[in-house]
Formats: structure tokens, C-alpha cells, sequence
């Protein structure tokens, strides 16, 4: 069962190296806890890079015998290496990515992410994470072609905000979106939550408010 | 996407000339011009940090500017006569007082005593604390009179905005971090829109449910979700504990 990301509320990572079970949630952590030493990161990071397939995606979880691999937790994890500028020692996990959005294997969403905007936000928080040439070069333009085929979709809030951050970073003007958006505003200044990810199995979708009202700001300050 | 400016926590006013506007113009024989620079004096500062009573400040003045000294007093007694208070701050304030996560201060160069007396045409309600030179025994724009205000509140400079009609007394609070503004037509329009935008009233909405940031399945189920906290917090490269902190609010 894929409850990792739900660990009560304790710390997620502290220095003695307990850590979700999950490599998205460490992924994520790592970026924003910015754990010091930086060898502890590394040791992290190094640990993390074991569980990459042949094909470049990444296992979900540290557990070699659940063999659940998703495009976009690749993505995540990537965006994690690139931000700690080891970004380069993952090439075949960039062309993961870069695949799945030539084949636009999101368009159903993915095994953990069900929404094709999310995805997109997503891949484009990737792209955010390093201003490295040959990661610019290998899925900016074409992010750019798949975030155009989105615009004017009906969506939730998050699916919303999400597109408009990614096209926002992109250039690609996307007004109407916008207005959209806004119009989902609630009186008490928040946003509706919208579907963020499922658990692979089950199915069960999870949404939260605070991070569509996040990615709304974000979206609205960009 | 690169600048994500949250609204402040905080919002710390001057009173003179923005809370409240007055008139130099008495019936005495004191110029507005000279009334003006009897204020700008060391004498002045002095009873400002509450270093000498209002009288002896009156006294050292009529000295200096060859003046009686009851005409200053009543010079001094007719412009605060003229103190108005800006309703349409004051009124914005109130709304303000709404949102617990949001607190308003004032920060004033005044002395014991004339505070003491505008105090009977204030709504102090307002504040959730006032900040006097008489009190602290600073005055702006010394930095450490900002600092102590930013202890007592405690917040960071950038959570707070600092709004003064004087150019030097905004310089001071910049210099220790507060976003500071020049008092003016536009402030506050500047205020609603930091406030009030979608975006601002977005974040006021964070700074008071951040804390639980529960998920919710399509089940119905609630429960503490780490992944969605740190999504929260990497979305807005800000971190918890600085700007979803909730500011002390201490009485008068």
C-alpha cells in the first residue's frame, strides 16, 4: 500500500536518516529541507540512484520487490538531482521523460498522477530546477508544444494553476486560463482542491487545499 | 514565478502626517515655518525620547528661538487641537482587524505628554500595539528603534510594511530589512491590492490553514499529508516556520 506519503506528522528527514519510503517525497524533501551537511544529501541522492531501471525510470519506492515505476516520480526525482547539480548522471531518466512527452503517455494521467496539467506542472518544475542547457534543450520546446494543446481545457483549480505556472515559465500566453481561475476563487481566499495524486492500486485520488491555493498563487504571481 | 511576494504580516504605521494630519497655521505669533522647525531640533528630539518633560522642552525652545514660552505652549496646544484623523486608513484599518493573521502597529516620534493627550481622539482598538520614542526612549530614524519594534512583534523585516510621511524614516527601516514606503495618495490602494488581490487574500488564507494543510481522498478521508506540505512550501520557496509563523499579539 502506497501510504508513504502520509507519515503522521513527524519529521520527514532528519540528520540520522530516516526517511520516507517513497523517492518522490524524498525527492521533494531533499529540495526544500535542504538537509546540512551536504553529505548527508549526497548520501541520500547516492542511495536514490540505485533504484533507477535500465529504461531510466525510477522504482517509487525503496523496496526493489514492489516494482512501481511512474514518469512523472521520475521527473520529480530528476528535478532533485538537477537542483543538487548532479542532474548529468541521469541521462537515460531525462529521455524517460522526454518520451513520455513526445507520446503524450500523460494524456490519461500516470500511475500516480491523474491529471495530464499536473503532469505538465510537473515536467515544468523539472525544467525549473536548473537552468542546465542540455535540460532546457531537450524538453523546453517540446513541454511548450504539449502546454499550447492544453490551453482553454476545462479543468480544476489545480489542473488550472498548474498549466498556467508551466505556461507562464514557457512564454505561452494563456488568458483565458487565467480567468478561469480566478473565477474558482472561494470568499475565503482559497481554492478548491482538486485531484493532486492516487494511490497506484486503489485508486483513492487525494487532493488538498492548501496546495491548489499555493499553485494559484504561484500561477496568479507569475 | 522567480519573485513570490507574500503579503506582510505585519503593518507598522507613523502617526503624525499619516494616521493623522494637523495644521501649523495657529492664531499665535509663531509661524507655521518656524512652528515646523521648533520640531526638528535636538531639544525637541529629546523630549521625543523622553528625556525631558513637555514644559522644560517649551522652555529650552523659547530659549533658543527667542520666543515666550507660553506662546509656544499655546501654539503647540492649538495644532494638536487641528489633529484629524485619516478615516480612510482608519477605516481600512478596521477592516484589516478582521484577519487574525494580520497585525497593525504604530510606531510614532512623540512625547509623554502630547500622546497622553491625542490619546482621547484615537480608536486604539486599531493597534494591536502602539510603539512610542517617549516609551522606548529611541526615536527614528535610529536603527535600533526598528529593531526593537521588529523583537516586540516578532517578525522578520520583510514580513513587515512601514509606512512614514518622511523619507529618512522609511531609509531606516529599509536598512534593517522592513519594506518601506513613503506615506502618499497611493499607499493605500498599494495596501488593498497587497491585501486584497486574488493572490494576497490566497496567502491570508495560508497564513491561517497552512498549519493543518490536511489531504482529503475522494473518500472522504482527512489525514496529515508530508508530501503536500512540502509541495506547499516548494511552491512558495518559503519556509514554514518563518512566514507561516503567526505573530505574537500582545496588548497595548
Amino acid at each position: 500500500m502506497a501510504y508513504d506519503k502520509a507519515l503522521s506528522d513527524k519529521p520527514v528527514l532528519i540528520p540520522e536518516g530516516i526517511f520516507p519510503d517513497d523517492l518522490d517525497t524524498t525527492a521533494l524533501a531533499l529540495k526544500v529541507l535542504q538537509p546540512s551537511p551536504t553529505e548527508v544529501t549526497s548520501s541520500i541522492l547516492d542511495m536514490m540512484a540505485e533504484y533507477v531501471r535500465e529504461d531510466g525510470g525510477f522504482q517509487t519506492y525503496f523496496d526493489r520487490s514492489k516494482d512501481r515505476v511512474d514518469p512523472i516520480v521520475s521527473a520529480n526525482i530528476l528535478a532533485c538531482f538537477y537542483y543538487y547539480n548532479r542532474g548529468h548522471e541521469l541521462g537515460r531518466t531525462l529521455d524517460y521523460v522526454r518520451l513520455t512527452l513526445l507520446n503524450r503517455s500523460y494524456i490519461q494521467g500516470t500511475r500516480y498522477y491523474s491529471s495530464p496539467d499536473c503532469c505538465l506542472g510537473f515536467i515544468g518544475r523539472l525544467l525549473r530546477s536548473s537552468s542546465d542547457d542540455h535540460l532546457q534543450a531537450t524538453l523546453g520546446s517540446l513541454l511548450e508544444s504539449r502546454v499550447r494543446e492544453r490551453l482553454g481545457l476545462e479543468g480544476s483549480a489545480l489542473d488550472l494553476a498548474m498549466r498556467i505556472i508551466t505556461c507562464a515559465q514557457l512564454g505561452v500566453q494563456c488568458e483565458r486560463d487565467r480567468r478561469a481561475l480566478l473565477d474558482l476563487q472561494c470568499d475565503d481566499g482559497s481554492w478548491e482542491g482538486g485531484w493532486l495524486y492516487q494511490y497506484g492500486r486503489s485508486g483513492v485520488k487525494i487532493g488538498n487545499r492548501a496546495v491548489t491555493t499555493a499553485m494559484a498563487i504561484a500561477a496568479l504571481s507569475s | 514565478m522567480d519573485f513570490l511576494q507574500a503579503p506582510p504580516r505585519g503593518l507598522v504605521f507613523d502617526l503624525g502626517d499619516v494616521l493623522f494630519t494637523w495644521s501649523a497655521n495657529t492664531t499665535t505669533s509663531i509661524p507655521a515655518q518656524k512652528l515646523r522647525a521648533i520640531l526638528s531640533t535636538p531639544i525637541w528630539y529629546s523630549y521625543e525620547r523622553g528625556e525631558i518633560s513637555r514644559d522644560v522642552c517649551y522652555e529650552l525652545s523659547a530659549q533658543q528661538f527667542s520666543l515666550p514660552a507660553p506662546e509656544i505652549a499655546e501654539a503647540f496646544a492649538q495644532a494638536r487641537e487641528s489633529l484629524q484623523p485619516d478615516h480612510a486608513i482608519v477605516s481600512f484599518l478596521r477592516e484589516l482587524k478582521k484577519d487574525p493573521s494580520i497585525h497593525v502597529y504604530a510606531m510614532s516620534n512623540i512625547g509623554k505628554e502630547d500622546f497622553e493627550e491625542i490619546a482621547t481622539k484615537t480608536d486604539w482598538e486599531i493597534f494591536d500595539r502602539v510603539f512610542t520614542s517617549a516609551t522606548v526612549g529611541m526615536r527614528k530614524p535610529e536603527l535600533r528603534f526598528y529593531c526593537h519594534v521588529l523583537d516586540h512583534i516578532n517578525l522578520a523585516g520583510n514580513q513587515v510594511v512601514f509606512i512614514d510621511d518622511k523619507e529618512e524614516n522609511v531609509s531606516g527601516a529599509q536598512a534593517v530589512g522592513i519594506r518601506g514606503f513613503v506615506f502618499g495618495k497611493p499607499t493605500t490602494h498599494m495596501l488593498h491590492e497587497m491585501l486584497n488581490s486574488p493572490a494576497g487574500k490566497g496567502w491570508r488564507y495560508l497564513f491561517q490553514n497552512v498549519k493543518q494543510c490536511s489531504s482529503i481522498t475522494d473518500g472522504g478521508i482527512v489525514f496529515v499529508d508530508n508530501f503536500a506540505k512540502l509541495l506547499v512550501a516548494d511552491i512558495l520557496k518559503d519556509r514554514y516556520v518563518r512566514n507561516f509563523q503567526a505573530p505574537e499579539r500582545n496588548a497595548g
